[in-house]
């Protein structure tokens, strides 16, 4: 079987419908069937295996149960009335009301899809209520829940560090000024509109005691990746104990502090914790197989090949890199694309001069902006079905932040002390 | 004849998400305490990276048969979701025979590798492996066995006896 008849029929079978992780399984087991080796087919269970019995990765069902613990006890809404006290009455105030607090819970969750659907519910219909478009609405939702993928902890950055061998606490350090230019430049967009779009200005009531439980309930948010990287840095635990550690952490705040959550809900998370672990390693396990047949194929070999004339011009690497992985997040989960193309793609960066924690960034920054892209991308496809508005109009509406997550690549890309000056600043890179 | 089996589909499942909550459960309370034992009171067990790495491989495997239950498994599904009724039910077949087909090569090759991994003990908690390997069979049997029974739904839904 030839990689073309191996990539047709992964699309034609990620067309259909076959769930992801599956088609991973059936295309490299139709690979394997037809490689005149009958034993390769032996590689299947073992590749897979090998693809999720990595210490590091461990970490990410610690992380996706902690951000379970945190949305069970609602910190998004407490986060969500203490932003609003903060910046609601500037004009366009509860669309930075959004992003603002999408930027403070991505600090205890690992994930950019999964908070969408607690997000958009709240926030969409509170916009809604106020006079602002749903289009509009829609789109801050979607762009803001980018953000996630990258502050840490994030669970990308964990399957980026586990293919690559990079560094755990160097990438959690690297991610920092990328998600915080990330969070300006979307809040820039959104002001940007609001006040060409004259969007509503409302009187908030602000109380004393409001804002002295909103800091707390903030402190509590914005304490956990501090820890974590502060942990890890100084060799208290490892990332994965880091992860264990935030799930007792986020225990004792929701259940002692914010008594928000009730230990009979426990159940119900850790079911959902367990769901999302196996539906995410399921893929990690299917596109270490897929990775395999990428080997044999020396496909890494055959792209810097290929690209072998640019590859000493960063800029044109970096244009070429924004378009491939921005038509891959379109269609496909970002962690398939970085278990698979982050090593295709490694030796064509280095030559044009990128490090790997700075491909990482990089690459993960531009999965996501592919999520929000259409016609296609995932996470507009899951706003659209919580706003109910046509793909059509949300389309529009989100193309300045497409653009906006678009100038961060470029930065992220051709700025290396964007992403290396902090790791270096504290001796985690050379 | 498919109401009893639906219970007894639906009692497995709850059985499997019960026993993913022990493992996630006990995953976070091992090292939890590595942690705290080993910066509080000067000492580490070894067997405890091993042990979490071992549960959490059965969690996924276990986890994945009831995302099949509950055809909850992340797909592109403009295809499926703009069908409905018979044709949707054609086109889930479509989905659903390839991937009963790779499960049961996966349980045929998975099980010759357990086999062959039950005289290697791991290193720290001197289990076999086999008993880790295990987990892939085990999940890719009920993942069948789930999958069979999306599989009668659908027929019954061609052949009209379920809306």
């Amino acid at each position: 079987m030839s990689i073309v008849e191996f990539v047709a029929l992964f699309l034609f079978l990620v067309a259909l419908g076959v769930p992801i992780a599956f088609v991973t399984l059936i295309s490299s087991a139709v690979y394997f069937l037809f490689s005149g080796n009958p034993l390769f087919l032996r590689m299947l269970p073992e590749k897979m295996m090998n693809g999720i019995d990595v210490f590091v990765i461990m970490a990410i069902p610690f992380f996706l149960l902690t951000g379970e613990i945190m949305n069970r006890a609602k910190l998004t809404d407490r986060l969500f009335v203490f932003c609003n006290m903060l910046i609601g009455r500037v004009r366009g105030g509860l669309a930075q009301v959004n992003v603002l607090a999408s930027v403070m819970f991505s600090g205890v969750t690992g994930v950019a899809l999964g908070d969408v659907a607690a997000l958009g519910k709240m926030f969409i219909p509170a916009m809604v209520r106020q006079g602002y478009d749903t289009s509009f609405t829609a789109a801050v939702t979607a762009a803001s829940s980018l953000i996630g993928a990258i502050i840490p902890p994030s669970t990308m950055i964990i399957l980026y560090c586990a293919v690559m061998s990079v560094s755990v606490g160097a990438m959690f350090m690297a991610a920092i000024l990328p998600g915080i230019l990330l969070s300006v430049v979307m809040m820039g967009t959104v002001q940007f509109l609001a006040w060409k779009r004259r969007y509503p200005k409302v009187e908030v009531e602000v109380t004393v005691r409001g804002l002295g439980i909103g800091f707390r309930d903030a402190f509590f948010a914005i304490f956990m990746p501090i820890i974590i990287i502060r942990g890890i840095i100084a060799g208290w635990f490892t990332p994965t104990e880091a992860a264990a550690v935030t799930v007792v952490y986020s225990l004792v705040v929701s259940l002692l502090f914010l008594k928000t959550l009730r230990l009979r809900d426990l159940p119900s998370i850790l079911a959902t914790a367990s769901l999302d672990t196996a539906r995410l390693f399921l893929i990690i396990a299917g596109a270490a197989a897929v990775s395999w047949v990428f080997a044999i194929e020396q496909i890494p070999a055959v792209v810097s090949e290929l690209f072998a004339d640019v590859a000493g011009s960063q800029v044109t690497v970096v244009a070429i890199l924004i378009l491939f992985f921005l038509f891959l997040g379109l269609w496909l989960d970002p962690s398939i694309s970085i278990i698979l193309f982050a090593p295709v793609v490694l030796p064509l960066a280095l030559k044009a001069g990128l490090h790997p924690v700075q491909l990482g960034i990089f690459i993960i920054v531009n999965c996501v902006v592919g999520t929000i892209t259409p016609p296609i991308g995932n996470i507009l496809f899951a706003v659209s079905n919580i706003a109910r508005i046509g793909i059509g109009s949300l389309g529009w509406a989100i193309v300045p932040f497409i653009g906006a997550g678009i100038v961060v690549l470029v930065l992220i890309g051709l700025w290396p002390d964007l992403t290396l000056a902090l790791p270096r600043a504290v001796g985690l890179l050379r | 004849m498919y109401a009893v089996f639906r219970h007894v589909i639906d009692l497995l499942d709850r059985f499997l998400i019960a026993v993913c909550c022990v493992l996630l459960s006990v995953m976070t309370a091992v090292i939890v305490m590595l942690v705290f034992t080993r910066n509080f009171m000067g000492f580490s067990y070894p067997w405890s990276e091993e042990i979490t790495r071992f549960l959490m491989i059965w969690l996924v495997f276990l986890g994945a048969a009831v995302l099949v239950r509950r055809d909850d498994h992340i797909a592109f599904d403009l295809l499926p979701k703009a069908l409905s009724g018979a044709r949707r039910s054609v086109v889930k077949l479509l989905i659903r025979l390839p991937i009963l087909a790779m499960l049961g090569l996966l349980i045929q090759q998975s099980v010759i590798i357990t086999e062959t991994r039950g005289g290697i003990t791991s290193p720290a908690l001197g289990v076999p492996l086999s008993w880790v390997y295990a987990a892939i069979p085990t999940g890719a049997i009920l993942m069948a066995l789930f999958l069979l029974f999306r599989i009668w739904g659908d027929i019954r839904i061609l052949t009209g006896r379920e809306a």
